[in-house]
């Protein structure tokens, strides 16, 4: 009988430990839970923060995820690297056509204003552009400016972007500006050729940017040889502009 | 006991043993009990560094603490800025990654009471939309102001309590790493001291408009002490066990407007007198660089630079509430 007893003592003291063993286990447990809940008791408020409004003109190609609206590098091309350069009037080309373009973060809507001298009697149209990898009829091929150059071809879409000068006049078939903005290009000073008074001229619509993140938009300046003939070495200046609103 | 042993022969040895392995269960459940107990003091000792308003001063005694944490903050959950735009675009860039940032941090952003949830999330109230086609967007920027509004559920039992909040503000930015556009914690000293000073909080505002506001009670070191013995309870439905702390926060424009309108004499008074002493002790608050000057112009620009630098450096803001000892 006592034999038969002693077993059941024994079994009573293996559960007792075994329970004692388990009770350490939810000792440890309980003790790291119950530490970071008592000083894990926070509350965070949280707000996204505007973006510096920023807006730039550059020369072609800039790594971009449209996605995103995320630029996925620094780098962006210079506009110092727009070159109109190969321009020959005795060709059989009546345009040449140059890349540009607009990029920056948190905008809404801009407008593109040029504003050029007359000696060539050129003509300018602005285009939308869409960028490929890939060579296309017309389309404008542009080499980046990177370790590793990467040729990127740029065609236009739809048709030349609607725009009016500000101050323009035709005399004798001559597209030439008047003298009403004068002043706010050379102030006093009235001493300045017909040809060097710029003509402005402005996009009517506004141009679509993104206020929430980064955006860039390509353009093609096409460049209108007219009846132009003669390789004279006249020479023009060009200003390209974008005002946010 | 053999006379015993045999009256509990009849019974069999299976039921013997049952009967003490019932027994050894009993006794493991009491420790556990104990061990529970004792496990409970031990902890709500080592957590009163944290929630230490159950000892009281003024006369009373001090209170043996049975019962630790004596409030719960909870949140009241508004009008969502960030919820998605039609055709699944995120309606701020990034806010997903921000949110996971934050939810890795154990940040709850359903839950409503620190009762259910330890950490919880929730959106900076911001008065001042950007309307972009239709679409109203509450970005943070120069001029936005608003509020942020908690609860403090004193604990059943506990009739008052002084709570020490600690308010810290701090940031996330997206940053490029190797190309990669990445999102990091904001680690610009210069950034994250310009915050303090762009963004002021204030326990007080009265004034019908954002144009007539008028501020008091500055928040100049980060901590909050509300003791709710000076304060009625809320009486908004439901919430009528809770007391209501709203603080009202907002950033202003130029530096000029803080110059012009603090203090009583001022040209205005919408800010209250203390943030003139608090521009001058903490000029790395508002200004990007040049601060021992006293050319407004300069300042002017340096405030300016300093909203510069906050709108380089930071891409989401965050406010931490801590309650402290």
């Amino acid at each position: 009988m006592e034999e038969k007893n002693k077993k059941p003592k024994k079994n009573t003291f293996a559960v007792i430990s075994a329970g004692y063993a388990l009770l350490l286990a939810i000792v440890l447990l309980a003790t790291s839970v119950y530490a970071w809940f008592a000083v894990g008791k926070r509350l965070i408020s949280y707000a996204p923060v505007a973006s510096p409004v920023s807006l730039f003109i550059g020369a072609g190609h800039r790594e971009f995820d449209d996605v995103n609206h995320q630029f996925t590098d620094d780098h962006f091309e210079d506009i110092r690297y727009l070159y109109f350069n190969g321009i020959d009037v005795t060709a059989d080309a009546d345009h040449y056509d140059y890349v540009f373009c607009i990029f920056g973060k948190m905008v809404q809507n801009y407008k593109l204003q040029l504003a050029y001298t007359t000696n060539n009697q050129f003509s300018y149209s602005l285009y939308h552009a869409t960028e490929s990898t890939v060579a296309s009829e017309g389309a404008t091929a542009y080499i980046t400016h990177t370790d590793t150059p990467q040729t990127y071809y740029y065609s236009p879409t739809g048709a030349a972007i609607a725009g009016s000068f500000l101050n323009d006049r035709t005399v004798l078939g001559e597209t030439l500006a008047d003298s009403t903005l004068h002043s706010d290009t050379y102030g006093a000073y009235s001493n300045v050729d017909k040809y060097v008074e710029p003509l402005y001229w402005q996009t009517t619509n506004n141009e679509t940017g993104y206020l929430r993140g980064d955006f860039i938009n390509y353009y093609i300046l096409r460049v209108w040889i007219n009846d132009k003939a003669l390789n004279d070495r006249e020479t023009d200046v060009i200003c390209i502009s974008a005002k946010a609103f | 006991m053999s006379t015993e042993g045999k009256s509990m022969n009849s019974f069999n040895a299976k039921q013997d043993k049952k009967s003490v392995t019932g027994r050894a269960v009993i006794l493991a459940l009491l420790f556990l009990a104990l061990i529970f107990a004792v496990l409970y003091v031990v902890t709500l000792n080592s957590s009163l560094g944290w929630f230490a308003q159950n000892r009281r001063v003024g006369g009373r005694n001090m209170q043996v603490g049975v019962e630790s944490d004596t409030y719960d903050l909870l949140v009241e959950r508004g009008t969502e800025y960030d919820t998605v735009l039609l055709g699944g675009d995120d309606k701020y860039p990034g806010i997903d990654t921000f949110k996971a940032a934050v939810a890795a941090l154990g940040y709850s952003f359903t839950a409503t009471s620190t009762e259910t949830s330890s950490e919880i999330s929730f959106e900076l109230v911001n008065e001042v939309a950007t309307r972009s086609d239709g679409v109203d967007y509450y970005y943070l920027n120069p001029g936005a102001c608003g509020t942020l509004t908690i609860y403090l559920k004193p604990k059943s039992g506990v009739s008052d309590v002084v709570a020490h909040l600690d308010i810290s503000i701090g940031g996330y930015v997206n940053e490029y790493e190797n190309d990669v556009l990445v999102l990091n914690e904001m680690t610009s000293a210069t950034a994250l001291d310009l915050l303090k000073g762009h963004i002021l909080f204030f326990t007080e505002r009265t004034g019908a408009s954002q144009e007539y506001y008028k501020y008091n009670g500055l928040i100049t070191d980060g901590l909050l002490t509300y003791d709710t013995s000076q304060h009625a309870k809320s009486t908004k439905p439901g919430k009528t066990d809770c007391y209501e702390i709203t603080l009202y926060w907002e950033w202003p424009v130029l530096y000029q407007n803080i110059y012009d309108m603090t203090g009583a004499a001022a040209f205005d008074d919408r800010y209250p007198p203390e943030l003139t002493d608090y521009v001058d002790d903490n000029r790395e608050y508002f200004f990007a660089s040049i601060r021992n000057t006293n050319d407004l112009d300069v300042l002017n620009d340096e405030y300016n630079d300093g909203d510069q630098a906050i709108g380089e450096n930071a891409d989401f803001i965050t406010v931490t509430i801590t309650p402290i000892q």
